[in-house]
């Protein structure tokens, strides 16, 4: 199928101007490569696809956009932009671009999250970038919805992130990391993994692999199905419907590490779980 | 090059799992949230920072030592009199007390109004509390107003644990023992940590390595920190302390000694306004009488005094690209001494201060920065101090700045007040039309992050000028003899400042960096007391250093440091010292065997019996310590 796609996106490069949309990713990076697969599969039109170093086709008015870089263009007016892995770049008033969360539908996160942790009453939200705060606030709204307390709190600098933890309270179910790029590298991860575990609470995290490296679960929207948001975003645009400013996918994947989640307490079988890591 | 990217999506096998942390790892790198490069190494000045986990694991036992190993810093041990221990200074002119370097702890200026300088042993801060230490080298007066024209050494220290908690630790050795208890506790809304500290150093031997100084220190510090937090967006904060020091008095008979007792307040308010940005309100107080000055027959007594108030905005504006701080600030500070200020023992200073730092993105490579003081005071009056620099980013990682400044450093009560007859006969005068040093300094640096942020690398060239400088004279040279001070003197400094620093794995890392500085001054050593400017300052400097884990809970540690030869003064005593080159080697073996316990050997200056630092007649010997340390508590 990815063949196919690529074929068919290859079919367009010569006549880039006539693309129906032009896709510009930040680097040749896979996770941005997963994202454009997913727009393909779900675009269904002709797409014009450009590295962030090179100058968008004449003539082109819509655009997705994979990754910070590729964001971070001056837009004209009547631009149409969907920014898709862009989590770098903060939403601004009155700016054309739609931005595909990474967090997800923090509705259905949290759902997913309550049915892993029963007894989920605070969870404890770690977030660091200006860019990261309108997802914050959406997962507390959503916390208020459902009876949960999210507890919403920023690391400023992030590297003040030790001394941050030892502040906070002990009174977390949960430890949530944000998909925040300031945020989420192997230092801090390994600091919030130790710290989980010697509170022996659940550390959660926002991308798969992070189950892999110990994280009790990840719950997390696939760099594919970012993608697939983001051609129905700049599809819904394009044909004059209303879209929100944050486009939020509901198809949210839940990883289990079972020992780390063992180790924190969990007891559940983990059958909500999508998949499963011994 | 379109093509070029489809025929390499078509020849991608498959999509590869990628390591978990490479997309926000190559999110982080490429822009932060305010659209510009703005990470914390890019900033408009030189600026070094030292963390707790380096502190703990290079074993530094003072705060001089913190500094002493780091690229342009001078740190002389030795110094013996009025609770220093060390001269320390950025981008040399060290002597008794460098009046051009501003101190801060968490914010609040340690730096004496009396006589210029910082009394390092005697600052009311403990090292268990040390959470980092910032070096910022070269002139920021335009952000941290006078005295702040050769660098600034912030030094912050960490907030309650929320979780109850607390820590015992004892160190002992070969010429110092010293134990230090903490507890801390507190719940979401905020924390309170109690921290004590009892150190008592040995006297350091003679100059000539035998024999005891009586230089010894005994000192004895309490602090107190509370946070509250009612809500996300306001923070409280109260800080206290209390300290009291004894120590010799280097040169008598062994049974004179002099006290030193401190305690200051502090309270701080911060508030976030979302959208309009973060005001902070910060008011402290702090007090200081010392009981008798070690140096002369007969007893001295000096109360110092400061009271400061200070307000903060900071905001992100423009769609974020324009970052600015506006402050405005009042202080008082005085000094009182019926001997130093004979006939009018009472001498203070007040100072008023607006100030804005703006720093703008312009492009998304170029960032410029912009910065004025003002500042209106007793001994200074009107004084602006500005800084304008130029940041580029050729590419990804790396950084270039130029940046021009002028600061003005405000001569110290004494020299502008003093009146103050020594039992020897010898009158010291001071000059009421004294006028504050002026410092201009040119710099230009380069800044590069490589392997993902392991490998920092910076180089930093600069000039300084300072014209008015502070010049002791001989006023009159009859019986007595009468020196006073003026401003006659003027000096320049060049030099290049590189390091570079690795880290290999979590909890090991390599350091490494090296320091040229050359001084030239219009008036060579005709001063009062023969101070020799050009010769003052080591014109080479390096220094190496490493830690690791070694496994099964052992870490060891190692730092070794270069000094060319220069001219010690110590204006205090009177005396001119060549010192030789030489070299300090220090190493550290520590052993965790469990996560709340630590054991460590170390041992300083392991090179030699001894080496001399300063010219106040005493050597800094070859040190052994071992300690245990043990956390309760997560």
């Amino acid at each position: 199928m990815r063949a196919v796609l690529l074929l068919l996106a290859l079919s367009f490069p010569g006549r880039a101007g006539a693309a129906e949309a032009t896709a510009i990713l930040s680097s040749d990076s896979g996770h941005y490569r997963q994202a454009l697969e997913g727009f393909l599969e779900v675009w269904g039109g002709s797409v014009a696809v450009v590295s962030a170093g090179e100058a968008a086709p004449p003539g082109a008015k819509a655009y997705v956009v994979f990754g910070s870089r590729a964001a971070a263009r001056a837009w004209t007016k009547d631009a149409v932009v969907v920014a898709c892995l862009a989590p770098s770049i903060a939403a601004e008033e009155g700016d054309a671009v739609t931005h595909v969360s990474l967090l997800g539908d923090p509705g259905v996160l949290l759902a997913r999250v309550r049915a892993l942790i029963p007894r989920l009453k605070v969870l404890r939200v770690l977030w660091s970038s200006d860019s990261s705060r309108v997802d914050a606030e959406a997962l507390r709204k959503a916390g208020v919805e459902r009876g949960v307390v999210v507890h919403l709190a920023r690391v400023s600098p992030p590297s003040s992130l030790p001394s941050f933890l030892r502040e906070q309270a002990d009174d977390a179910d949960a430890l949530w990391l944000m998909p925040d790029p300031a945020l989420i590298n192997t230092e801090s991860f390994s600091i919030l993994r130790e710290y989980a575990a010697a509170r022996k609470i659940p550390f959660l995290a926002p991308t798969e692999g992070l189950a892999e490296r110990g994280a009790a679960a990840t719950i997390a929207v696939s760099f594919r199905d970012m993608g697939r948001a983001a051609a129905e975003s700049l599809r819904a645009r394009l044909d004059g419907r209303a879209e929100p400013e944050f486009v939020r996918s509901g198809t949210v994947r839940v990883t289990v590490n079972v020992a780390a989640a063992r180790a924190a307490g969990l007891d559940s079988d983990f059958r909500s779980a999508d998949k499963v890591l011994p | 090059m379109r093509a070029l990217l489809f025929l390499a999506i078509a020849a991608a096998p498959a999509f590869a799992e990628d390591d978990a942390f490479d997309f926000f790892r190559e999110e982080a790198k490429i822009y932060t949230a305010s659209r510009r490069p703005e990470p914390a190494w890019r900033a408009p000045v030189a600026v070094d920072i030292i963390t707790a986990e380096e502190i703990k694991a290079y074993g530094y036992s003072n705060i001089a030592d913190i500094l002493r190993f780091r690229a342009g810093m001078d740190v002389n041990d030795g110094r013996s009199s009025d609770g220093n221990r060390a001269v320390v200074s950025a981008r040399g002119f060290s002597r008794d007390f460098v009046a051009e370097m501003q101190v801060l702890i968490d914010g609040r200026s340690a730096y004496s109004p009396f006589l210029g300088g910082v009394y390092w042993a005697s600052l009311p801060v403990q090292m268990q509390d040390i959470e980092r230490v910032e070096i910022i080298r070269g002139p920021n007066a335009a952000l941290y107003g006078s005295n702040a024209a050769l660098g600034v050494i912030n030094i912050i220290t960490r907030k309650p644990a929320a979780a109850p908690s607390g820590s015992l630790s004892a160190r002992g050795g070969s010429r110092m023992r010293a134990s230090a208890e903490s507890a801390e506790g507190g719940g979401r809304l905020g924390g309170l940590s109690l921290s004590h500290e009892l150190t008592q150093v040995q006297g350091n031997p003679a100059s000539n390595g035998v024999g005891d100084a009586n230089d010894f220190l005994h000192s004895n510090k309490l602090n107190l920190r509370g946070t509250l937090a009612p809500n996300p967006e306001t923070v409280f904060e109260f800080m206290g302390g209390v300290s009291r020091q004894t120590q010799g008095i280097p040169g008598s008979d062994g049974g004179q000694r002099a006290t030193r007792e401190e305690d200051f307040q502090l309270i701080r308010a911060e508030r976030k306004l979302d959208a309009a940005g973060t005001v902070e309100a910060v008011l402290s107080h702090s007090e200081l009488l010392v009981a008798a000055h070690p140096l002369f027959v007969g007893t001295i007594r000096v109360r110092t005094y400061q009271y400061d108030a200070e307000l903060l905005h900071r905001s992100d504006w423009g769609g974020e690209r324009v970052n600015s701080v506006f402050g405005a600030s009042w202080r008082l500070t005085g000094a009182y001494s019926d001997q130093s200020f004979a006939g009018r023992p009472a001498q203070q200073n007040e100072i008023m201060r607006g100030f804005m730092h703006h720093s703008a993105g312009l492009t998304d490579r170029l960032t410029a920065v912009a910065g004025l003081s003002l500042e209106n005071s007793q001994v200074g009056d009107l004084q602006p101090s500005w800084q304008g620099a130029a940041l580029y980013s050729p590419a990804e990682d790396h950084i270039l700045r130029l940046s021009y400044s002028r600061a003005h450093t405000m001569p110290p009560l004494f020299n502008k007040y003093a009146n103050y007859r020594l039992a020897a006969p010898l009158h010291l005068v001071g000059n009421p039309d004294l006028a504050p040093q002026q410092l201009a300094s040119w710099e230009a640096g380069w800044a590069s992050r490589a392997l993902d942020g392991a490998l920092k690398s910076e180089v930093a060239v600069y000039f300084m000028e300072i014209k008015d400088r502070n010049f002791p004279f001989i006023q009159s040279a009859g019986a007595p003899l009468v020196v006073s001070y003026d401003n006659r003197n003027r000096a320049t400094a060049r030099g290049v400042e590189l390091s570079e620093e690795y880290a290999f794995a979590a909890g090991g890392a390599v350091f490494a960096n090296y320091s040229f500085e050359k001084i030239q001054d219009d008036k060579g050593p005709t001063d009062f007391f023969r101070t020799d400017l050009r010769r003052g300052t080591p014109v080479h400097k390096f220094n190496v250093g490493g830690r690791a884990l070694l496994g099964r809970g052992f870490g060891a540690s190692a730092l070794l440091g270069y000094k060319d030869a220069y001219d010690a003064n110590s204006s205090t005593r009177g005396t001119r010292l060549a010192v030789a080159r030489s070299f300090r080697f220090d190493a550290r073996l520590s052993w965790t065997p469990r996560p709340d316990w630590e054991l460590f050997l170390a041992g300083m200056d392991l090179l030699q019996p001894y080496r001399v630092e300063w010219a106040d007649g005493t050597a800094v010997p070859r040190r052994f310590e071992g300690g245990v340390a043990k956390r309760f508590g997560p």
